[in-house]
């Protein structure tokens, strides 16, 4: 598939993050890895990019998180988060948001003839 | 592992931000690069190739220094960033500080000397400004007690 264009993602990727973390609690190689399935490979993500991302949803509420407890993997730390009972309201807002977009937008570009 | 450290440091290092939130940064950056090499290596069964591979999806420190700055609050981002003019009096740190091989004892004496010598050079400073006629002696300034009757018509108020 075709990548989408960086800049029509921009100023969605903090409701993709909400939406990925609705399927349950997801460090961050694996939200990404959720996105990356979700989007079969046409989201063209930096990577790091989604930390900063992370880190403003926990600090607006949105997500918690914690430190993922010592298991039997090895290396580094890693965070593990959830969505919050405002993230959840914030993602049902989002929803609605993105179809009337879609709705709008599909009404003008979308008509034929 | 350690080859990461480095573009995550490079990252994460010029983020003004308290060491506790670099440090997490720094923690789950690694996490993400580790995890990422090693979803590569399973792929592509060569060590440098999944090395670079990672790199490439990691980005550029440069930008994501950028991104990762702007996820810090407002307040911990001004309180985080350096003060430049007070960096000229980072020149005298030395003076104030223990030498490595100083005792105890010399310390306390060179800092007595130190304050010492600090509280000399202000008192001539002030005796020089004050000889130079900004503060004239007392004797020769008209006291403001002796001008008052006359020029109030009444007598000076007595403290007896």
């Amino acid at each position: 598939m075709e990548p989408i264009n960086g800049d029509a993602l921009r100023g969605h990727l903090e409701t993709l993050v909400l939406a990925t973390l609705e399927r349950g609690e997801a460090h961050g190689f694996e939200v990404l890895r959720r996105l990356r399935e979700a989007g079969a490979g046409a989201l063209p993500l930096r990577e790091g990019s989604l930390y900063p991302a992370l880190y403003r949803l926990e600090e607006a509420g949105l997500v918690s998180a914690e430190w993922e407890e010592g298991g039997e993997r090895r290396g580094p730390r890693r965070r593990v988060y959830s969505l919050t009972g405002k993230g959840k309201r914030r993602l049902a807002a989002g929803r609605e948001e993105w179809l009337r977009f879609v709705n709008v937008l599909g009404g003008i570009i979308g008509a034929s003839g | 592992m350690k080859e990461f450290m480095i573009p995550v440091d490079r990252a994460v290092r010029p983020v003004r931000a308290t060491e506790r939130r670099k440090l997490r940064m720094r923690q789950e950056l690694l996490a993400h690069l580790t995890a990422v090499f090693e979803e590569e290596r399973a792929r592509l069964g060569d060590d440098a190739a999944a090395r670079e591979e990672a790199l490439r999806r990691f980005g550029e420190p440069a930008g994501l220094t950028r991104e990762l700055q702007a996820s810090v609050p407002l307040l911990e981002r001004t309180l985080q960033t350096p003060v430049h003019a007070f960096d000229r009096f980072r020149v005298l740190k030395p003076l104030f500080c223990p030498e490595p091989a100083e005792s105890e004892l010399r310390y306390a004496l060179r800092l007595a000397a130190l304050w010492g010598a600090f509280t000399v050079v202000c008192n001539v400073g002030l005796y020089l400004v004050r000889m130079g006629g900004r503060f004239p002696p007392a004797t020769r300034r008209s006291s403001s007690w002796s001008a008052w009757p006359r020029s109030r018509g009444r007598a000076a108020p007595s403290c007896s």
